[in-house]
């Protein structure tokens, strides 16, 4: 059975991994340009056919010294990733002209963390949207339901030789009762207890706690292929990101505590971000810059 | 003066039991002396042997029990000695006074080695299927670096590729691993190895023999477009009661072999491993670790073997095996590219047959084979809220006609079927593999699926082996499948012509068409593709056999030859959409792929005592195309394979060996930049030309040294079995980045020492 042999493989590859990373850099350890999150600029994380949506990705260049970053977006209906389709919109018949610009992401004040805002774009019609480019055909109302992806594709350019690609879905579906991005609540993130933004960093390991608000888990319905609906609750993921030190692990549950080991000498600047995703394309971030 | 005459002639000879002696000793008292005369350590009656009494020359002969009685010994002092060919010399020094009572006296005779010699006489073997290479178990587990298994001794034989990391899956000639069906006799199982490929899952010492059948092998298997594994148990013991209990790092077991009744006999056997608890131990002690063990990785197996002649025309014989393999563990930290592989991991696979098997001889020309495979299969695994559990009740049976029209030609006409039925549940990612390379189940759709069905394959075949000169002979053979999970049925021709060049040499070609029907997943019509058809190889082989011994026992053999494979109808998988019933469908699969293997291979064997070893090499080219892809190297090629395996025996029963293997790296496609998938936090490969990289050759020196200390009534074996003495880091994979932006070796095993004891009573 392939899916037997994958959990062994899993297994194999999980034992194999302690025998050899030690040379990879950390997923937590944000020391290059990167997109950390795309997150609408509402509350709203799904929409009908014809809506109109904003999108913020939220990038960070630590090194790059205030550079100016060139960027190319594109949209098309997702062509199938999830299925294992390449994440791109060449060849989409769906796929939208490109809109460019140029962006500078922050500030040394905040490790040249910034989020760029994309413009305002309307989601196509339900013809156009609930097509699968593959067949040409619309999908199935048990997809249209359950919600399917309008894809937006950003390339970031920084030099000729550094150039990183996005991608962020945007759900489309007819369900009435939308999904909500996550929420954080106030404190959003516990530092040794207490709020973060007032406790001083010093070299010494700090324990950490994200707080999210009682609504960010939704539970929802999921349309079955027979034509049954059946219950479902969300499952968050909270992703821990920093600019210098270690972080224990990278991805928690919610709640979950966390720990962070700073660099000794302390740089200038320490930035959190963190970033609470539900498993339906909602998303939040929190960013915290220490001192 | 006749009086006197006998006398002299009765006593200048040795005389048979019961006879008096000479007139020396005619004023002594004569006494009996009995015993048995058994080998020691094994306590195996040694039958037919001459005992002989001295100074007064008594003799009697032992009977198939061993026992002897000699009559007309005079009293007092004497030696008892036995001299049989193969063992020690026994004198021994022993009393009887006239009147006292009656001792029985028992004799151990050593051998003069305890090691086992394997010795094929060319010409003699009578093999159905001359692409079929047995390996004794006897032997094979005495093998550096097969830590006791025959079966993983396989894969020192040329052809087979090296299965990287902790598998120890038999890949055949460049084929895929898939396309290997391993068997225990006859009968498929669903795994031939526990977990992490420590060990198989039948008790070693309850196998006679392990074939490999590879390029042409004949129509009696199929299904299979690799080639085959098969183990086949041996007839209990069914002179005397023995058994044996062993511990080594890794695992504990025991056995114990008995006759029953008149004619029959039973084996039983049990293995459980504790290197699981070892680990657990060890683990443990991080409490700040991310990874924790909550149940020790565990395999067990059970074994039974029963022989019964039920007449002088009917044989029967029933096998039970049984295997589990369990692991739990939390994963606190998921790897860096796949943030969904955390919280609590389960996994368990278990299995079990009951093999029943009745062999009939109608007459000398014709017998029929019947027997069944009855099993249950059980998988399972759990990530969380993420699992795959699997049950499936599974028939196999085969028949037999063997008809001999004449010594020069004989028929065999058989049936070779699978029935199963299975239901599966399942949620999880849709693992989405392409290049060899995957992508994070983070970004993949979620699957879920509630399914029960059969799946069946029907096999029948007809076979002859005609031999049409003194040095010609032919096997044309035919096979039929039917697939009922495609619906589809398959003839495959085979034929096999062999040419014998002289009384030590022959040649021989054998070609054919194999059918392999799909994966049950890659069939299923909710996450297959139903539509498939069977993918299909053509075997082409050329095999050259010299025995250079000429009917000696020592010296060199040689078996090798060019072959060559081509695969079409392979199954790949699919983003496609089709239409299903007009409905655009996920095709998930389809039949796109082909490919082609071409290879030499060659296997040199020495015998001379005390020496023994071979030399295997292949030299091969495995290559695949997908659509879209010029021709690339498949993941399964190894340019070079050799197997170098040399062993001596030492006084005293020690023996020492050592096995060098070195194999060309695998291949592995590279990973040329990433994108960002911000709505699941992970990064999805952009993969380079398939296979078009290697990771680095693979070497490894493994050593074995055994010694035996011979008692009565016990053969206590020690045992050392080193793999990697050289502790040399060789690269199984690569790992990448989160970002895949860079790519880290991942080593394979290091040193690993296993020493064991062995206790046979």
């Amino acid at each position: 059975m392939r899916v037997y042999l994958f959990s062994v493989l899993s297994s194999a590859l999980l034992f194999f991994s302690g025998c050899g990373s030690d040379d990879l850099p950390d997923y937590f350890l944000l020391d290059r340009l990167r997109v950390v999150a795309a997150t609408t600029a509402t509350s709203a994380a799904e929409f009908s056919p014809g809506d109109s949506v904003n999108l913020s990705f939220h990038l960070i260049d630590p090194l790059g010294r205030g550079r100016s970053l060139f960027y190319s977006m594109v949209r098309c209906v997702d062509p199938g990733v999830s299925l294992g389709a390449y994440p791109s919109c060449a060849g989409n018949p769906t796929v939208t002209a490109a809109v460019t610009g140029t962006f500078v992401p922050g500030s040394a004040a905040t490790n040249h963390y910034g989020v760029l805002a994309a413009p305002a774009f309307t989601l196509p019609s339900a013809a156009v949207v609930y097509l699968d480019p593959r067949s040409g055909s619309s999908r199935s109302a048990v997809d249209q339901f359950n919600g399917v992806g309008y894809l937006v594709v950003l390339t970031l350019t920084a030099s000729p030789t550094e150039t990183l690609t996005t991608f962020k879905r945007v759900i489309v579906s007819s369900k009435p009762t939308k999904n909500n991005n996550p929420t954080f609540a106030s404190p959003a993130l516990l530092m040794n207890g207490a709020d973060a933004s007032s406790v001083s960093l010093t070299a010494a390991p700090v324990s950490l706690r994200e707080q999210l608000s009682s609504g960010s888990t939704e539970s929802y319905s999921v349309a079955n292929a027979d034509g049954s609906f059946s219950p479902a609750t969300e499952s968050l993921t909270v992703s821990w990101l920093v600019t210098s030190g270690e972080m224990r692990v990278s991805r928690t549950d919610p709640g979950t505590e966390n720990k962070h080991t700073p660099a000794n000498p302390l740089p200038a600047v320490t930035s959190y971000l963190l970033i609470a995703r539900d498993d339906r394309g909602g998303s939040t971030v929190y960013s915290l810059q220490k001192p | 003066m006749f009086f006197f005459l006998s006398l002299y002639f009765f006593s200048s000879f040795p005389v048979f039991a019961a006879e008096p002696v000479a007139s020396e000793s005619s004023t002594h008292p004569l006494v009996t002396i009995e015993g048995t005369l058994l080998e020691k350590g094994t306590k195996k009656p040694l039958a037919d042997q001459n005992v002989y009494i001295l100074p007064s020359t008594n003799k009697g002969i032992s009977d198939a029990e061993g026992h002897f009685r000699i009559e007309g010994v005079p009293e007092g002092s004497f030696r008892i000695v036995v001299n049989v060919s193969g063992y020690e010399r026994l004198e021994e020094e022993d009393f009887q006074e006239f009147g006292a009572p009656a001792r029985l006296r028992t004799l151990y005779l050593p051998r003069v080695s305890y090691q086992i010699y394997e010795t094929t006489i060319y010409g003699k073997e009578n093999k159905r299927d001359d692409s079929t290479r047995s390996i004794k178990a006897s032997v094979a587990m005495k093998l550096p670096g097969a830590n006791n298994d025959p079966i993983k001794a396989v894969q020192n034989l040329p052809g087979v590729s090296r299965a990287a990391g902790f598998s120890s899956q038999v890949i055949i000639q460049g084929a895929a691993p898939q396309d290997t069906r391993y068997t225990i006799d006859g009968h498929e199982v669903p795994i031939i190895f526990h977990f992490g490929g420590f060990s198989s899952v039948i008790l070693p010492e309850s196998l006679d023999r392990v074939d490999y059948l590879s390029a042409g092998y004949g129509v009696e298997y199929g299904r299979a477009m690799g080639g085959l594994v098969g183990a086949w148990t041996k007839k209990p013991e069914r002179q005397r009661f023995k058994g044996f209990v062993y511990a080594d790092v890794i695992n504990a077991g025991a056995a114990i072999e008995t006759p029953i009744g008149e004619s029959g006999s039973l084996m039983v056997g049990v293995r459980r491993s504790y290197i699981g608890n070892v680990l657990k131990a060890v683990a443990k002690e991080k409490e700040d670790s991310d990874f924790s063990l909550t149940a020790a990785p565990t395999f067990q197996d059970f074994t039974l073997v029963y022989d019964q002649p039920l007449s002088p025309k009917d044989d029967f014989r029933f096998d039970a095996v049984a295997s589990q393999d369990s692991f739990d563990f939390v994963l606190k930290k998921p790897p860096e590219n796949d943030p969904n592989l955390r919280g609590n991991f389960q996994s368990q696979t278990s299995f079990i047959r009951f093999i029943p098997q009745w062999t009939h001889r109608h007459s000398d020309r014709t017998t029929s084979r019947f027997s069944l495979g009855l099993g249950r299969d059980w998988i399972k695994f759990v990530l969380d809220d993420q699992f795959f559990r699997l049950a499936s009740y599974s028939i196999t049976n085969r028949i037999e006609v063997e008809q001999k029209w004449s010594e020069a030609f004989s028929s065999y006409f058989g049936i070779d079927n699978n029935f199963s039925w299975a239901t599966v549940s399942l949620v999880l990612p849709d693992f989405y593999n392409s290049g060899g390379v995957s992508n994070p189940t983070a970004t993949a759709k979620q699957l879920r699926v509630n399914a029960a069905g059969s799946y069946h394959k029907l096999g029948a075949y007809w076979n002859n082996d005609v031999k049409i000169s003194p040095l010609w002979s032919i096997k044309p053979g035919i096979r039929f499948d039917y697939f009922t999970a495609v619906n589809e049925g398959a003839v495959a021709p085979r034929f096999a012509i062999k040419r014998e060049l002289s009384s030590f040499s022959s040649l021989r070609l054998a070609t054919g068409l194999y059918y392999q029907p799909p994966r049950e997943q890659e069939s299923n019509s909710e996450i297959g593709n139903p539509d498939l058809k069977a993918p299909r190889s053509v075997h082409l082989a050329l095999t050259y056999e010299r025995d250079f011994r000429e009917g000696a026992s020592n010296g060199w053999t040689f078996q090798g030859g060019p072959f060559a494979r081509l695969f079409d109808r392979l199954i790949i998988p699919s983003t496609a959409l089709i239409d299903k019933n007009g409905v655009a469908s996920p095709e998930n699969y389809n039949n796109e792929g082909r490919g082609r293997s071409v290879g030499l291979e060659a296997l040199l064997r020495f015998d001379a005592n005390p020496w023994n070893g071979w030399l295997s090499y292949t030299l091969s080219r495995s290559t695949r195309r997908e659509p879209g892809q010029a021709w690339f190297a498949s993941p399964y090629d190894q340019t070079h394979n050799i197997n170098l395996i040399v062993g001596r025996d030492l006084p005293r029963n020690w023996r020492v060996a050592g096995r060098f293997r070195l194999v060309t790296g695998n291949p592995l496609t590279p990973v040329t930049g990433s994108v960002f998938d911000s709505d699941n936090d992970a990064y999805i490969p952009v993969r380079g030309p398939f296979y078009s990289d290697r990771i680095n050759s693979f070497y490894q020196l493994d050593i074995r040294a055994d010694k035996k200390w011979i008692y009565e009534k016990i053969i206590i074996t020690a045992y050392v079995d080193v793999q990697n003495i050289t502790n040399h880091a060789n690269v199984e994979s690569v790992s990448y980045a989160y970002d895949y932006s860079k790519r880290a070796d991942v080593k394979g095993l290091p040193i690993i020492p296993s020493i064991g004891l062995k206790g046979e009573f």
